[in-house]
């Protein structure tokens, strides 16, 4: 969540132009959802891996921000290792583990560590606002750019809120999950966060129209395109290339 | 201050459509540098009242005059500026820089000047080393300040602060306090921080059910005690003959 608190460090990753960082980030996203090769998936792993030291990210925050993935997996790896698919390689009483479950659990770990990485390493290496504005250079509707810059905004804040609010009901009684009163009460937190974003949107669009806002967000200052982000773009290209390669021999 | 008269509010009425008669019959006029301090009890339509002088509601009668021009609804007008009761609602981009360079940006001036008002803003507000953050990192008093530079950067002429303390310690309400003094700028101030408005505004409207009903010096107005409990408000502790609290009314005793 704090990751955009390292967007000012000095790292080779952090200096790339943010056109081309995205560009090269959404393909390699892209590309990494659909490896299935066994050394293409270590290649991608791996890749992630670098980046993150590249881009000199704190190895603790990162992790950090890996736990719900790694939450998320340890739910989703047994189920699909149990799942009955081709021979099973091991049991213990009822329960039996399949090759080709284990063998699908593990190549949707590595494809969503590999791309959960690297959409650490883009947001952490660069300012919300620039991969705004370079979404923009790229015709992205302006108001798809303006909800992603919203739901940055304003994400925090309304979690504060929801934690604010479950403070307060948790202080006169109130537990999540249980019972039908306790349900309601959820419900009623629920729709007074929803009403109170509602009458904040209604007051932020008043801000902005009292700042001149006519419908999409401007900004000054150009990008700059060096040498060095050819390189970084070329090698990444390579990459694509050689993962391709692999998958369609 | 200037004898010119900057803003004219002419006969202004305005209803909500689930509330009628929030504003009726406000009158009343401003002169160029002049600090008034609009009080009232909570629900007396202070914030209305200062959504329809920016522009942003359009009155349902009457007339509001900025410099001889009038407010026109849903216009983009640099001479007046409105500050939100709470900074969360002012600062909407991803950050302080960006935010600060909104409204410069909107008047389409060129880069450089956008940039050495933003500077300029913050570093009156104190708030430079800022310039990089996200508001969702800022503090509570921080946001604040942010939020006034906001208003500074589009160099209005009448500024419209809607409880510009609230969120602020002891030092930033000085810090605010110390600006203010320094801005030659006009303002209507909305507080129920009312020893802040004493040190800020010389003229005083009181407001109530909607409608203006006294306008004056601030110090002969908030020394009214009568007047001032008429209209659930109470004295300024500053105010009494001398601040030790036993001389306050319902103060509580020394032991």
């Amino acid at each position: 969540m704090d990751l955009d608190n390292y967007s000012n460090i000095k790292s080779p990753i952090h200096s790339w132009d943010a056109r081309w960082k995205c560009i090269t980030f959404f393909g390699y996203i892209l590309i990494s959802a659909f490896v299935n090769n066994f050394y293409n998936l270590i290649v991608i792993a791996a890749a992630s891996t670098l980046l993150v030291f590249f881009a000199g990210l704190p190895i603790r925050k990162v992790l950090k921000s890996l736990k719900p993935l790694f939450i998320l997996l340890l739910f989703m790896v047994p189920v699909i290792s149990l799942t009955p698919t081709g021979d099973a390689i091991f049991s213990y009483g009822v329960i039996k583990v399949y090759r080709d479950g284990l063998i699908t659990a593990g190549i949707i770990s590595v494809r969503a560590f590999s791309i959960v990485l690297a959409t650490i390493v883009l947001f952490g290496s660069t300012r919300i606002n620039i991969i705004i504005k370079a979404l923009e250079f790229f015709k992205i509707p302006p108001v798809i750019s303006t909800i992603f810059l919203f739901t940055y905004r304003y994400i925090f804040l309304y979690i504060e809120n929801l934690n604010k609010l479950l403070t307060s009901a948790k202080l006169r009684g109130y537990r999540l999950l249980r019972g039908i009163r306790h349900i309601r009460n959820t419900v009623s937190i629920l729709v007074s966060l929803l009403i109170r974003s509602y009458e904040q949107s209604e007051r932020v669009y008043y801000a902005m129209r009292l700042r001149g806002f006519s419908g999409s967000f401007r900004s000054i200052g150009s990008f700059s395109f060096k040498w060095p982000d050819i390189v970084k773009t070329g090698i990444f290209v390579i990459l694509f290339t050689v993962i391709i390669w692999i998958e369609l021999l | 201050m200037s004898s010119q008269i900057v803003l004219k509010v002419n006969k202004l009425c305005f209803s909500y459509p689930d509330k009628k008669n929030v504003l009726t019959d406000i009158s009343f006029e401003m002169n160029g540098g002049e600090r008034i301090a609009l009080i009232g009890p909570n629900g007396s339509g202070k914030t209305t009242l200062f959504l329809l002088l920016c522009g942003i509601l359009s009155p349902a009668s009457g007339g509001i005059a900025v410099n001889g021009k009038d407010i026109k609804p849903n216009q983009f007008n640099t001479d007046i500026s409105y500050m939100f009761q709470s900074p969360d609602d002012q600062l909407f981009t991803a950050t302080v820089f960006d935010d600060v360079a909104f409204g410069p940006i909107n008047e389409g001036l060129p880069e450089g000047e956008v940039k050495d008002r933003v500077k300029s803003a913050l570093e009156r507000v104190k708030c430079h080393e800022l310039i990089d953050k996200s508001p969702h990192h800022l503090s509570g008093g921080e946001k604040r300040m942010v939020a006034l530079a906001t208003i500074l950067s589009m160099h209005p002429e009448i500024m419209l602060l809607d409880e510009p303390t609230s969120d602020l310690d002891l030092l930033n309400r000085r810090n605010i306090i110390t600006l203010f003094a320094s801005l030659q700028k006009t303002m209507i101030i909305s507080s129920h921080d009312l020893e802040f408005l004493l040190e800020t505004c010389n003229r005083a409207l009181i407001i109530d059910n909607g409608k203006i009903v006294e306008d004056g010096n601030i110090v002969d107005l908030l020394s009214d005690e009568g007047l001032m409990k008429s209209h659930h408000m109470e004295k300024p502790h500053s105010l009494y003959p001398h601040t030790h609290k036993r001389a306050i009314p319902g103060a509580p005793r020394d032991h």
